[in-house]
Parts: structure tokens; C-alpha cells; sequence
């Protein structure tokens, strides 16, 4: 126990220790330290994002054939005639696939609320392993579902219902059907997890004072969950506006969304800097929505502190 | 004076005792000792072209010279264009042989992408018809685009283009949706007998057959999928992706149509910087030569500008273009003018898809 004695007084006693550390912070040195944390993330975006922004943002406005600097790719977006109706239908798609991701999303993270814990591991094995899959393989396989000749439509026409096959697919219900089936994940898993918070006591508390279970639910269950509908719902609808693959395999092409304009501009045509331009419009669209999601979900937890 | 220089080196390589190499003709010669150890890349297609062309072409190339080939392999048949312009202009591509669709190559001229190719460095230039010889390499791997169509369903052999427009295949044809500008000038042929020019009258002809039009594909293997299960029983694809189906007893089979069918081949090129460009006209030299090309019509029934290559009967209707004569027959394509209309086109193409 002698070297105890070598110590530096700080350090042998621990509430010495502590005054120094909280010291140091004081001084900012700590605060410094924690922002470094920050670092090997941002070096990471830096390198791999802001920079080929930077360079898309700088290609955007240089069109090709035109020395100086020109806003004509953006104004070429909204005036060409057919870009920005594309747009306007991906954005229809997005829509259409999150209201469809909600409908049958929300009763799932329901249920895995309630289910005991295997069940819930079950569900939950289901609704992740799409993302598990090659889209390809994902694709290729409902194209054996819903094509003319497909299960689905054997089936249907077995039992009578139909005769002449339904058009399942190479339209818009079918890229729906091929992106819900993926995105599903995105939607289930904020909703559950925004479910999984909600102390089952308030519940109690609503059917004691006497509210139905249906009140219950629309009163204090989906109030509560809202933050994970929005947070799903947004991260669906930012996802779809992206989406590529399906659409051409799904939809036959004749589905037609953003991103597979810009890939014909940089692979046919080669005017990287019109698809610059695409892709910039797109990217501040979904900031935009960003942004106002996060709003809305930070207001509901304003409206939640008042009560 | 090129075949003084023949001479000479045919004799050098005798006085050598080099004689291994004589296969392959002189001055794109590279002998083993000379060679052996280097490595060249080149692009491949992917599927079974890519397959056909890495046993016939590259390995046998492979083996006679010593020169080691790395393949890199291109989605489909075009190769990233965007990112071989970035090498060039940088100094640095990444591949010394490039097969390159109809309009990059343009693309890939209008930029300066290429380094030119002399006549005097490729002795089977002389075999090849002249028409096939780009200042910036031979055209090979002709494919021709007709109609395809099941057999079960349809009895009475289509002819024309126009069959494509009969009301009993309504929901039952398709398209290719990356090859769109042949699907203008197909529409053309039926409307106005000419492919160009692309007008009102090239889309009214279009929205015509839409009700037939079950959907639009993007690659070989979608189009094959589709045929494969009956989904369509009608469609223009390229001679290579029915012929193997058929002998694998899928019940379709491939017409020329009456209004003229298409033939298109690729310029092998090689990009300027290219770190092994003597290897890679060796290489571009003996894929012309018969022995190779010979492989490809009888693997895949894609023809050859090598006048020397002699087709089997079964095989030579297969190939669609076995002679000067056929060749001739084909609707001739001004790319010059499809890729500077092409992004117009498209405009127009996408805004009819949507109507």
C-alpha cells in the first residue's frame, strides 16, 4: 500500500478524479474531444458524398455544347414536356405504394405488438427477408405469380371466376406490388418499434374511464404510434422515388419513373449533365420531404408535451 | 510495303527458329517469347456470347501466344461508356479491347475515344468485306433482328413486320425498350416503307399496335423469359437469342420480315492510352481470322464479315446474313443521324409510353 502514496492526489481520490475530468471540459478540451468522435464519419461523407455532390452540382450546369454556365438542364426538367410528368407520376407511384405499405403494415406491427415473442420472430423474419433477396431473383419470381400464365391467374381461372386472365402485371399494380413487397420492412419496423413505446397502461387507463376498444385504439393507440407511421411512411416514400429495377422488370417499362430517365440519359444518350441536373431536382424534392416529415413529427411531440 | 515488311519479319522469325507462331500472320505477330507473361483486358459480353466468345476467341488466343487474358465483362452488350470517356481523358483505361455497340462507337468517335487502327498492322483486314473495316476496327459479330414467334400458337408463319399489327395477338407482342430506335424504324417500314424519318405518322403507327403490346423489355434474357413461357408469342429480337432456345425445344422459331430485317454489328476498339494496344490488334487480328468467327455462326448463328468463312446450310440460314447478297438486303442505319436525333426520340418515345 505504499505506492499509493506515489499517486498524484487526483487520482488516488476519486472525487478528485472526477473534478479534473469535469474541469477539463469545462475548459472545452473535453467538448473538442467529443466532437472528434464526429470525424472519421464526416472524413467518410465528405469523400464519398459532399465531394461527388460538389461535382454533380458543378456538371449540372455546365451543358454540354454550352460554354459558360447555364441553368438550361434545370429549365429543360419542367419544360421538355415529358420529365416533368414523369415525375409527377413517380411521385403518384410513391404515394400509391406507401398508402399500400401503410394498409398492410400497420395491421402487422399490430399484431407483433400483441403476439408472444416467438410469433413475433416469425413476423418479423417474414416482412425482412425481401430484403434479403436479389431484387433480380424477387422480381423473376412474380413475374411466375402474376403474369398472364402465372399462378395467380391459373388459379382464378380454375375456380371459374374469371376467363379472360387479369392484367397483373407490366402496369402500374404491378410495380406496387413488387416494391410494397420490399419496402413493407421499411414501414413495419419504425411502426412496431413507436407501438412497442406506448406504455399499455395508458390504454388501461382509457378503457377504465370507460372508452371502447375502438376508441381506445383511435384515441390513444394511433395517436401514440404516429411518429413511427411518419418516420416509415417517409422513408417508403423517399425510397420508391428511387426505384429503378422493379419498374422495368415489374412494369415493363411502360411504367416509367425519374431514375430511369436519367439512366437513358447517361447510358443512350450520354448528357451526363442533363442527368446531373435529374438528379439534383430529385435529390432537393426529397430533402423537401425530409424535412417537412421531420417537422411533422417533431410537432406531434410538442402536442404530446402539452398534454 | 507491307508485305516487304512481311517478308522481313517471316524471316526474322525463321532465323530465330521461332517457327511456333507461324499460326498467326506476321506483322501482328507476337511470338510467345515475346509476349508470354503480358496481359491483356478486354471486355466481354455477358450470357452465352460473352461464353462463346471467351472459348473461341480469347483463350485460344490465349494459348498460342502465352499472353495472359483478363476479362472484364459488360452488362449486356454495351459497355460503360460514361466511365471509359472519364479513363481516357484521364490517360488511363482500363481495358485495351472494347466492343462497342453502333452508337457508342459514335459517341466514342465524336469524343476521340479511340486510337485508329492501321490496315497494314492487321493481315486479315484482306479477308474481311470492306464495309466492315471502321478506321478504328473491324465490325464483327453480326446480328440480325427479325421477328420471333411461338410455334404452338401461331400456325401460320408470320412474314412481315406488319403481322406484328394483327388484332389476334392483342396483349401478346413486345417490344425492346433499348433498341427503341429500331422499333421507330420498324414502325416506319410497316407505316411508310422507309425507316426514317421518325415522325407523328412513326408514333400513330405506334399507338396502333399498343393494344397488342403486352410489354416492353430491356435485355436478351427478359426477352427470352418471355418467349420461354408464352407470355409473348410475338416479338423483333436478334437472331442469337432464338436459335439456342429453339434447339433446347422451346417452340418458337425466327423470320426475316419481308419489309427488310436489320443486321448490326459491334467495332472492336481500342481505346487511346491503352497500355497493350500491339496485343490488342494481335488479338482483334486473330478474332477475324476464320477459325474463330467460324465458332461464333456455329455456336450462336451470328455472321462474319470474313468472306473466308464458309457456313454449313443449316447454319448459314440460321446466321440470316451468310452472303455479300443478304448483307445487302438488310435496311441500311445512318447512325450519324440516329444519335443525333436519339435523345429527341426518346422524348417523344417516352411521352407515347405514357399516353
Amino acid at each position: 500500500m505504499a505506492s499509493d502514496a506515489s499517486l498524484p492526489s487526483s487520482l488516488a481520490d476519486p472525487r478528485g478524479k472526477w473534478m479534473s475530468l469535469k474541469n477539463l471540459g469545462r475548459q472545452g478540451v473535453g467538448r473538442l474531444g467529443w466532437w472528434g468522435l464526429l470525424a472519421p464519419a464526416m472524413g467518410l461523407y465528405a469523400l464519398v458524398f459532399f465531394m461527388p455532390l460538389g461535382v454533380l452540382v458543378g456538371e449540372s450546369v455546365h451543358p454540354s455544347g454550352a460554354p459558360q454556365l447555364s441553368l438550361a438542364n434545370y429549365a429543360a426538367f419542367f419544360t421538355d414536356g415529358v420529365t416533368f410528368s414523369i415525375f409527377a407520376r413517380t411521385v403518384r407511384l410513391a404515394f400509391f405504394v406507401t398508402l399500400t405499405c401503410l394498409v398492410f403494415g400497420y395491421p402487422l406491427a399490430l399484431f407483433m405488438r400483441r403476439a408472444g415473442p416467438v410469433l413475433r420472430l416469425v413476423a418479423l423474419t417474414i416482412v425482412v427477408s425481401p430484403l434479403l433477396t436479389s431484387v433480380i431473383v424477387r422480381n423473376v419470381a412474380w413475374l411466375l405469380v402474376l403474369g398472364r400464365e402465372g399462378m395467380v391467374n391459373t388459379l382464378l381461372r380454375q375456380a371459374g371466376l374469371i376467363d379472360a386472365p387479369l392484367p397483373l402485371l407490366y402496369n402500374t399494380f404491378g410495380v406496387v406490388v413488387g416494391v410494397t413487397h420490399v419496402y413493407l420492412a421499411f414501414l413495419v419496423l419504425p411502426v412496431f418499434s413507436s407501438l412497442l413505446a406506448i406504455d399499455p397502461s395508458v390504454e388501461q387507463a382509457a378503457s377504465s374511464l370507460g372508452a371502447s376498444r375502438f376508441t381506445v385504439f383511435r384515441k390513444v393507440t394511433v395517436p401514440l404510434s404516429l411518429p413511427g407511421v411518419i418516420a416509415g411512411s417517409t422513408l417508403v416514400f423517399v425510397l420508391t422515388m428511387g426505384v429503378y429495377l422493379t419498374p422495368v422488370i415489374m412494369g415493363g417499362s411502360f411504367v416509367t419513373t425519374l431514375p430511369m430517365v436519367m439512366t437513358d440519359l447517361v447510358r443512350t444518350q450520354f448528357d451526363w449533365s442533363r442527368a446531373a441536373a435529374f438528379a439534383i431536382v430529385l435529390l432537393a424534392f426529397i430533402a423537401i420531404v425530409m424535412v417537412a416529415s421531420s417537422r411533422a413529427e417533431r410537432r406531434i411531440e410538442r402536442m404530446r408535451g402539452e398534454l | 510495303m507491307s508485305c516487304k515488311m512481311n517478308m522481313s519479319r517471316r524471316t526474322a522469325l525463321k532465323t530465330f527458329g521461332v517457327a511456333a507462331a507461324g499460326a498467326l500472320a506476321a506483322p501482328s505477330v507476337i511470338t510467345r517469347s515475346l509476349a508470354a507473361g503480358e496481359t491483356l483486358v478486354v471486355y466481354n459480353f455477358d450470357g452465352l456470347l460473352g461464353k462463346v466468345i471467351k472459348d473461341h476467341w480469347i483463350d485460344p488466343f490465349s494459348q498460342k501466344t502465352g499472353v495472359k487474358v483478363e476479362v472484364l465483362t459488360m452488362q449486356g452488350s454495351s459497355p460503360p461508356m460514361a466511365k471509359i470517356k472519364a479513363q481516357v481523358d484521364a490517360g488511363r483505361p482500363d481495358a485495351d479491347v472494347i466492343p462497342m455497340q453502333m452508337t457508342d462507337y459514335v459517341f466514342g468517335v465524336r469524343n476521340n475515344l479511340f486510337q485508329t487502327i492501321d490496315a497494314k498492322d492487321m493481315p486479315e483486314y484482306a479477308n474481311l468485306y470492306p464495309d466492315y473495316i471502321t478506321p478504328y476496327g473491324p465490325k464483327l459479330v453480326l446480328w440480325s433482328y427479325g421477328l420471333a414467334y411461338n410455334t404452338d400458337k401461331i400456325k401460320t408463319a408470320p412474314t412481315a413486320w406488319a403481322d406484328l399489327w394483327d388484332p389476334q395477338y392483342k396483349g401478346k407482342a413486345a417490344l425492346n425498350e433499348a433498341l427503341f430506335d429500331q422499333a421507330l424504324q420498324m414502325a416506319n417500314l410497316v407505316a411508310k416503307g422507309k425507316p426514317l424519318p421518325v415522325d407523328d405518322a412513326t408514333f400513330a403507327a405506334l399507338t396502333k399496335l399498343r393494344p397488342n403490346l403486352a410489354t416492353l423489355w430491356t435485355t436478351g434474357a427478359q426477352a427470352e423469359q418471355l418467349l420461354r413461357t408464352g407470355e409473348v408469342w410475338i416479338m423483333p429480337v436478334w437472331n442469337g437469342r432464338v436459335y439456342p432456345l429453339k434447339d433446347q425445344g422451346v417452340p418458337i422459331d425466327f423470320v426475316s420480315p419481308k419489309e427488310g430485317f436489320f443486321t448490326r454489328a459491334d467495332p472492336f476498339c481500342i481505346p487511346r492510352g491503352a497500355k497493350n494496344p500491339e496485343l490488342a490488334k494481335a488479338f482483334i487480328n486473330f478474332s477475324c481470322t476464320t477459325t474463330p468467327q467460324q465458332a461464333l455462326a456455329q455456336g450462336l448463328f451470328y455472321a462474319s464479315p470474313n468472306q473466308k468463312v464458309v457456313y454449313p446450310p443449316e447454319i448459314a440460314k440460321r446466321v440470316v446474313v451468310s452472303t455479300r447478297e443478304e448483307l445487302a438486303r438488310a435496311v441500311p442505319e445512318d447512325f450519324e443521324v440516329i444519335v443525333d436525333n436519339l435523345p429527341d426520340w426518346r422524348r417523344r418515345w417516352d411521352a407515347w409510353k405514357q399516353s
